[in-house]
């Protein structure tokens, strides 16, 4: 009788989307609403008036038990939240998994009676949970990534500290620079801090801040390195109070409008190649020096010494033969040791005095047929054919003919010093502009980096053969002084073992305006 | 204001121990987790007192579960706690992350707070109406998370009516947590409760 009143007591539950079901304090189950019997598929009619623990044994353990005895002596109502219980009545939702419910447990009293039944109220949460296991996975993952992000902004502050502090020890300046040559920053104003405030440059345009001469340079650095993808290195020479100044920057593209300039004082290192280079001229004076006072005795002593002998079988020969013989000897040396003392002279005018040319109108093959006349004792010498070519220029030249001839007579002689067989041939032509005395020789040849050396003061490329063959080493760079004055220029061609060409070359030399 | 003897402090002290002391035991078998719960403390109070002392946790709002009753004795009995406190025992007891600071408890999280409050609750009222010998009606329990004013301004009770606090200390794991259960009385209700603990005390003399 008492059943079928609280099932009638409890039908109004039917319609309430909760899932309900109550038992009697012996544990029997008097109530099974609809919502629970689609939740489980079991029925009402055979769920009813069974004892509940043959269902679900767990509500007859302890921790199930004790919070439910008060209920049925009209307690408080009880909670079994879904985290600490997850169910009460296992309810299969998908394949492995079963509803999560919250219920509430509340005493029901039959009314007229003092007897109490417990009133299960089961409230489906599964889907609640899996939002809120959703919300919390991505809220945890979205600390993830801000904890790693805060690691990684702290690592870059730590990575950006020790960079300036690196910065800070280099005397290197640093700029970001834009396309248009405006600094945008100032990293590190290395050793130019004291000279350039940073304030003075970020945001100011490099034709701003540099000298006229060298607006180009940085612009041209700029796009170069930014069109070719690479770094561009550049030096830079300018002047401040305290003296010459050279500067090294380096452009590099860092995306496609700005560079990084990393620029260095490097006016130390070029003083102190300045300095070492002038100390190495100064010793290569001194070993030129002493080499060709050496020279000159050696070739003094030689000339005195066949003076004396000659002089002596002179003095002690009566026969007249032999008498002319010593004196062409005598002859020979005098005008070896005039020769020397005249070449010294000439530099020595070349070198100390503004030298004055003395122009003229010539003849060019008058000039040829006197140089071989000149040389007609040495080149008989030589066991060299040496050709004057006729020269087809007709047209008196103007220049200074002694000088000229000078300078042609150093070059043939220096052809006749390294050509020990073969020809060598003088001519003279012209292209309408420039006249051209070109020497063609036989001989040893030029390597390719003596070029420029073979013209120096005292310079001689190899001293143990020139000593064999002679001369200070004078001829060539008296050769070479006289040409500049010309306004002209003396061409060389060699091929080592083969032979040289020596040209002078003296524009416009067919009309008055070569002179300087 | 009602002004308790000492043998009244004893016994209300005693009682809510013993309440306590049970739902201790209750939530023990329910969880993996070792909970002991302590009430060093019973303090008699007014409301402002009351809000003073609640206002000590720091903060603007706690986190409170309620229980209502009517009957021969009407009031209500609630479980406070900082919302940060709350959320560190709803954490300790799932295993799960605490929320962040400012992070309002989720609905799962509030129905775990709810059992708690529901257990420590149900064990008070269960030794105070065993004192009363009285059936009384039950609200279902309730979460709030509001201002202390806005939780005193929820009971009905006269300007200088006495409150009931006791400090709870909950020791979870190697985690201490500290809470407030207040007893709020309607008219008459104490007076009610401490007649029948006053008969109580005579009895066992």
């Amino acid at each position: 009788m008492q059943f079928q009143q609280s099932e009638h007591l409890f039908m109004v539950l039917d319609d309430v989307p909760l899932g309900f079901f109550a038992i009697n304090r012996d544990y029997e189950i008097i109530f099974w609403n609809r919502q629970i019997e689609y939740w489980t598929g079991n029925t009402r009619e055979d769920m009813l008036y069974t004892a509940v623990g043959d269902h679900f044994p767990h509500l007859t353990q302890p921790r199930y038990t004790t919070r439910l005895a008060g209920i049925f002596t009209g307690g408080p109502p009880v909670v079994f939240s879904s985290q600490l219980h997850h169910h009460i009545i296992p309810v299969r939702h998908k394949e492995d998994q079963l509803r999560v419910q919250h219920t509430t447990v509340t005493p029901v009293t039959i009314p007229g009676s003092e007897i109490c039944h417990a009133l299960f109220s089961i409230q489906d949460v599964t889907e609640v949970t899996q939002r809120i296991k959703d919300y919390s996975d991505m809220r945890n993952q979205a600390l993830a990534e801000v904890q790693e992000r805060k690691k990684t902004e702290q690592r870059l502050r730590e990575s950006e500290t020790e960079l300036r502090a690196l910065f800070a020890a280099m005397p290197e300046m640093i700029l970001l620079v834009n396309r248009t040559g405006v600094v945008e920053r100032l990293i590190n104003a290395g050793e130019f801090a004291n000279r350039l405030r940073t304030d003075q440059l970020v945001g100011r345009n490099t034709s701003d801040l540099l000298p006229d001469h060298l607006v180009d340079e940085v612009n041209t650095a700029i796009t170069r390195a930014l069109s070719e993808h690479k770094t561009v290195d550049v030096e830079y020479m300018g002047q401040f109070q305290r003296g010459d100044y050279w500067l090294k920057a380096a452009f590099s593209p860092i995306d496609s409008d700005h560079v990084i300039c990393v620029v260095r004082n490097i006016s130390e290192d070029r003083l102190a190649q300045q300095r070492a280079t002038q100390l190495a001229i100064e010793r290569e004076k001194a070993t030129l020096v002493g080499d060709f006072i050496q020279a000159a005795s050696h070739d003094f002593r030689t000339s005195l010494s066949v003076m004396n002998t000659n002089l002596y079988l002179l003095e002690r020969t009566t026969d007249s033969e032999k008498r002319v013989e010593r004196r062409a000897r005598l002859k020979q040396q005098v005008n070896h040791v005039e020769e020397l003392v005249d070449s010294l002279l000439t530099i020595y005018r070349w070198e100390t005095t503004t030298h004055h040319l003395n122009p003229g109108r010539f003849q060019v093959q008058s000039m040829l047929n006197n140089l071989e006349i000149g040389l007609a004792d040495r080149i008989a010498a030589k066991n060299v054919e040496v050709a004057f070519e006729s020269t087809d220029i007709v047209l008196p030249i103007y220049a200074d003919e002694i000088e000229l001839t000078r300078a042609l007579r150093a070059i043939v002689e220096n052809a006749l010093h390294f050509t020990q067989e073969g020809h060598i041939t003088v001519s003279a032509r012209s292209d309408g502009e420039a006249l051209y005395l070109i020497v063609d020789d036989t001989g040893i040849g030029i390597k390719g980096e003596e070029h420029e050396n073979i013209f120096k003061l005292f310079y001689k490329v190899d001293k143990a053969r020139t000593h064999q063959v002679g001369g200070l080493g004078l001829g060539l760079s008296i050769a070479e002084r006289v040409v500049k004055a010309h306004r002209g220029r003396i061409e060389l061609s060699s091929i080592p073992g083969e032979g040289s060409r020596f040209s002078i070359i003296l524009p416009n030399a067919l009309n008055d305006s070569v002179m300087g | 204001m009602t002004q308790l003897t000492a043998d009244q402090y004893d016994t209300f002290k005693e009682l809510i121990n013993i309440g306590v002391g049970r739902a201790a035991g209750m939530l023990n078998a329910m969880l993996e987790t070792h909970v002991h719960l302590q009430v060093p403390d019973v303090f008699a109070l007014n409301r402002d007192q009351l809000e003073a002392e609640i206002n000590t946790y720091g903060g603007d709002t706690v986190s409170a579960v309620r229980l209502t009753y009517s009957g021969a004795f009407s009031g209500a009995t609630s479980l406070i706690f900082p919302p940060s406190s709350a959320a560190k025992l709803v954490s300790v007891l799932t295993g799960e992350d605490p929320p962040a600071e400012d992070e309002d408890l989720d609905a799962l999280r509030v129905g775990t707070l709810t059992e708690v409050g529901n257990v420590v609750i149900n064990g008070v009222m269960g030794s105070v109406t065993n004192v009363l010998k009285q059936r009384l009606h039950y609200s279902l329990p309730t979460y709030i998370d509001d201002t202390i004013k806005a939780l005193i301004a929820l009971n009905r009770f006269q300007e200088d009516a006495t409150i009931i606090m006791a400090r709870a200390h909950f020791h979870v794991d190697a985690l201490q947590i500290d809470g407030s259960i207040v007893l709020w009385f309607e008219m008459g209700s104490l007076n009610t409760l401490l007649d029948a603990i006053d008969k109580l005390n005579q009895d066992l003399l």
